[in-house]
């Protein structure tokens, strides 16, 4: 015993030690502390004095871009999971129109649109995530709202999708495309929990004056269990998500066309997804924005991945083109912090707006005509303002 | 006639053999009374339709089991980069060795009769056939396979246990046939099954084809099972050689984790002339010294001095990492600030972390020293330990060589296994100190246990990760970067620890005051007394509650996914069904999940009643 006592005499001593040591922490910090090389560290305060106040890790202004070039690779926040947005395919890499605009931003920010490193995020992590500094954007089909855009201490960048919520039933129950929620009264409808989706449809059919028998589950694929096995008479979600699984159902041959209907034509709720960014950072903000922009102009005016090599070497190149890929002016590139072909880096290496949606979302049968995806000039909403 | 004298006849008849067959097995085990026939009868409707379902869902042509098949890749190990994959069965090579000579080593073959066997055939293929039968709708793919598979064994188990009638209970196969066997079966398995992959092009058309089980890995598959024939071969070679080999066999399981994770998952990028100029000299030199004072205080004449020169030893080394920052490093101003990474860290606690690792062998000296023998053994102890500790630090400061996207270098079950293992590893001495601790007569020591155990089993796991997750990284934002993984480690041991230790205090609590008393009476010190006579007994009697923490434990990093770590279950029910070439594959994958959580936490059971026999447990 009193060997034991010996070393607990020791131990306290020690920490009586370790204490005074704790309060010395309050020292202020060196000048060599506070340099500007690496912006991700310069938060000194020690264990036992944080300071509340002391701002987070990458929320300092025009950070972004200098940490993402020092580090060579774009970090970028996608779902991993999202049909036909951002998907991880068997050997590990990402497809998908979200993962698509992530390659954009790398071909703009370092002239590689490989040189991307995909963070797959669940919804709850998602926005922790990015104010964290662990990603540089957030492109996980992220529903832009009042209280995202001013509470979370975030930005949210240009649509580049225009989701909203419908509603999947089978023809066999009656349903058709001009269904609307008028007549979904006493059907068992079934979603995944969590999500705004639920919330939403309550307050449709409640509006709509149909009761509905509102059944959660976990996760959508379960839904879509249910929905197959006839234990919910209908399902609801972003309608991309259902026209995903409505055309893989054809595709699969479980079902024929026509079998599945989703309505109403005007959707339930409005669902802009684009990509989201920390606040405060200006040119970061700039250079997502105008990547996105990028791919809508060229769209525009007809360069793809595939002409736009011989577009610049044409003397009759339109001149908004002309200076969107530098080839005119090199001063609106350079102004934002980037190379003045960095925007024609984004086409030649990933392609215009149609290409990505075309190579990402006609598989699983979405399709712009007609739809809010269309260009401005085609009574669609995608709108970039003019590059000059 | 000896035997005839002997012989009393009472006029009694012998005892009329108890009734047998069928009828009579029903009426005593199934319709011994009305309300067990009702039970029967209820539960046997249960069973039927429930396995009707069963067997019908499995054999449905609309499962996309496909989506199986191609993405068990991205089950094991997620995002693995292509270039380095030989990493992933070097891994995967190295268990399998010390799988087949632990397996040599322990002698864990033994013979079966043919009654054995073929019972077992006949049972699996009559399963099969009843499960085929069961199944609605027609004979055809699916079912009809498992119909005529299980008619063919169950016929063999038949048929071979009418021919060997007379020698049915001989045991004449040796275990280790039957599992040679089993692995040729495997073998043929992978390269014959096919089974129907889904390819998926981007207008939205898709193709179907036909591949082998495990079409692009079973070569390498087929080689491991072949080396893993070879390490057992080995293994019985030369067990008998080699008297020391079951504790160097326990000596590398042990390595095997860390190497596996930090050397050839990972990937370090070790300087070597870092690891000559700088790690060699402090491995020589602080082990040589700290070994001579070893060899002089462990001494049995040495004077009470002794104690006051290691704990003075060990007080210089903890102050000397405290306030070398301030007063060796005047850019420095805390232990835990640094310009650039965890890695840093570990390079500058390189030099300083031995002496306080010397100084405490130097405390414990006095009691595991003695006679020379006995201190000569402490010293190798220490300098393992030495080795070690320097080698982690290397290991750990080093950056990694591999290319990897994503936050985690690992996933799937990949992830799944490190998560457990480095849960269990690490919370085993922390929780066995913790149940000491509060256990203790020390109140400043009990009062910490106890309240660290109650404070952390109040609050359940997801909230133990998610501060572990995203408030450490808010709060260590910029001072210390530590990888998602680590933080999920973190929260996981600190969490399994408090469990743990609760676990560990119920078996010294079972030890008996005389074992106590016994080891006071011959005098040895209180670290003697716990390490060799109330914890070995302690540990031993709650192996059955430590297994049952183990499984539960490894089921438990399926919540990890709420942090954003891929598991095998979060790719198994999110990921796949994701891919739109297996959308709606959701049941598929989680029936998967389940049979590989199973194979593996059933091992666990097994492996734990095979030990709990082997100490004699539950019988005295």
């Amino acid at each position: 015993m009193k060997k034991m006592q010996r070393i607990l005499a020791v131990l306290v001593v020690l920490g009586i030690f370790a204490t005074a040591c704790t309060a010395d922490d309050t020292a202020p910090t060196t000048p060599d502390d506070t340099t500007q090389t690496d912006p991700g560290t310069t938060d000194t305060t020690a264990p036992g004095s944080t300071d509340p106040t002391t701002p987070v890790a990458g929320q300092s202004g025009g950070a972004t871009l200098d940490e993402v070039r020092a580090r060579g690779v774009l970090k970028c926040g996608v779902s991993g999971s999202a049909v036909a947005f951002s998907e991880t395919q068997s050997d590990g890499s990402m497809t998908g129109f979200d993962a698509e605009m992530c390659r954009a931003v790398a071909a703009a920010v370092l002239g590689d649109a490989n040189a991307v490193e995909f963070a797959a995020l669940t919804a709850a992590e998602r926005f922790t995530a990015l104010a964290a500094g662990e990603i540089d954007v957030l492109i996980r089909n992220t529903t832009w709202t009042q209280s995202r855009d001013t509470t979370l201490g975030l930005d949210f960048g240009p649509t580049t999708y225009y989701d909203g919520q419908g509603v999947m039933g089978k023809a066999s129950d009656g349903f058709t495309a001009d269904s609307t929620l008028a007549d979904v009264d006493g059907a068992v409808l079934c979603t995944n929990a969590g999500t705004t989706t639920e919330k939403n449809i309550s307050e449709g059919a409640a509006q709509a004056g149909a009761t509905i028998v509102l059944s959660t589950v976990a996760e959508f694929p379960e839904a879509m269990e249910g929905f197959k096995a006839g234990s919910c008479d209908l399902v609801t979600t972003d309608a991309s998500g259902l026209v995903g699984n409505m055309v893989t159902a054809i595709r699969d041959g479980e079902i024929q066309e026509g079998d599945w209907v989703v309505f109403p034509r005007a959707p339930i709720s409005k669902e802009p997804l684009g990509p989201v960014y920390r606040q405060n950072d200006s040119q970061w903000a700039d250079i997502v924005n105008w990547t996105v922009y990028a791919t809508f102009i060229a769209d525009e005016f007809g360069a793809t991945s595939g002409n736009v090599e011989s577009l610049i070497g044409d003397v009759d190149l339109n001149p908004e083109l002309g200076r969107l890929f530098g080839v005119t002016d090199d001063e609106l590139q350079s102004t934002m912090g980037l190379e003045a072909d960095a925007f024609y880096n984004v086409i030649s290496q990933v392609g215009n707006y149609d290409e990505i949606f075309t190579r990402t979302l006609n598989p699983v049968g979405i399709f712009r005509d007609g739809s809010y995806n269309a260009q401005w000039y085609d009574g669609g909403m995608i709108y970039a303002p003019p590059a000059r | 006639m000896a035997d005839s004298e002997v012989f009393v006849d009472t006029g009694e008849l012998a005892p009329e053999p108890p009734p047998s067959g069928a009828v009579q097995w029903i009426r005593d085990n199934l319709a011994y009374s009305v309300s067990s026939t009702i039970t029967t009868i209820v539960v046997g409707f249960i069973v039927f339709f429930g396995l009707r379902a069963l067997i019908a869902w499995f054999l449905n042509p609309f499962r996309k089991w496909s989506s199986v098949t191609a993405n068990s890749r991205l089950l094991m190990v997620q995002a693995y980069p292509d270039a380095q994959f030989s990493r992933v069965w070097i891994s995967v090579g190295i268990v399998v060795v010390l799988a087949g000579l632990s397996a040599a080593v322990w002698r864990v073959a033994g013979k079966v009769s043919v009654g054995q066997v073929a019972s077992g055939l006949l049972s699996v293929g009559s399963a099969a056939l009843v499960l085929a039968l069961l199944a609605p709708g027609e004979f055809t793919g699916g079912r009809g396979i498992l119909a005529v598979s299980g008619l063919a064994i169950a016929g063999a188990g038949y048929l071979w246990k009418r021919a060997k009638k007379a020698s049915i209970n001989d045991p004449v196969i040796s275990t280790v046939a039957l599992a040679g066997f089993g692995l040729v079966l495997i073998a043929v398995f992978l390269w014959t099954i096919k089974l129907p992959v889904q390819e998926v092009f981007a207008d939205g058309t898709k193709e179907v084809t036909s591949q082998a089980l495990a079409n692009s890995t079973k070569v390498p598959w087929t080689i491991l099972l072949g080396v893993l024939a070879a390490s057992y071969v080995i293994g019985v070679a030369i067990r008998d050689a080699v008297p020391a080999l079951r504790r160097i066999l326990v000596g590398l399981w042990a390595l095997s984790f860390p190497a596996i994770l930090m050397v050839v998952m990972r990937a370090p990028d070790i300087k070597w002339d870092t690891v000559l100029s700088l790690d060699l000299p402090i491995f020589l030199v602080v082990g040589a010294a700290v070994g001579a004072a070893l060899y002089v205080i462990g001494a049995p004449d040495t004077g009470e001095w002794k104690f006051i020169v290691s704990a003075l030893g060990l007080v210089l080394a903890i102050l000397w990492v405290l306030f070398s920052w301030y007063l060796f490093d005047p850019t420095s101003t805390s232990p835990f600030h640094i310009t650039s990474s965890a890695a840093d860290v570990l390079q500058r606690l390189e030099f300083k972390f031995p002496l306080i690792l010397g100084a405490l062998f130097a405390l414990a000296a006095p009691s595991f020293g003695g006679a020379k023998a006995a201190r000569l053994q402490f010293i190798g102890v220490w300098w393992a330990a030495l080795g070690l500790l320097i080698m982690s630090f290397r290991l750990g400061a080093a950056s990694s060589l591999l290319q990897l996207s994503g936050t985690a270098f690992v996933g799937g079950l990949a992830l799944t296994f490190t998560l457990a293992i480095a849960g269990i590893v690490l919370s085993f001495p922390l929780g066995v100190l913790l149940a000491l601790g509060r256990a203790s007569t020390m109140p400043i020591v009990r009062m910490i246990s106890t309240t660290y155990i109650e404070l952390v089993r109040s609050v359940p796991l997801i909230t133990w990760l998610y501060i572990g997750s995203n408030l450490l990284n808010l709060f260590l934002a910029g001072v210390v970067d530590i990888d998602s993984v680590v933080r999920a480690i973190i929260a996981i041991t600190l969490f399994s620890a408090a469990y743990l230790a609760e676990n560990v205090r119920g078996g010294l609590q079972s030890i008996p005051k005389g074992q106590y008393e016994a080891a006071d009476a011959v005098g040895m010190s209180v670290v003697q007394k716990t390490v060799l006579i109330t914890l070995p007994q302690a540990l031993k009697a709650v192996i059955p509650a430590l297994v049952g923490q183990v499984i539960s434990l490894f089921k438990d990093t399926s919540l990890v996914s709420i942090i954003g770590l891929f598991d095998l279950l979060y790719i198994a029910r999110t990921v796949v069904p994701g891919q739109s070439a297996n959308l709606g594959s959701i049941m598929e994958m989680t029936v998967i999940a389940a049979a590989i959580y199973w194979v593996f936490t059933f091992t666990f059971s097994r492996s734990s009643m095979r030990l709990e026999r082997r100490l004699g447990l539950g019988t005295r």
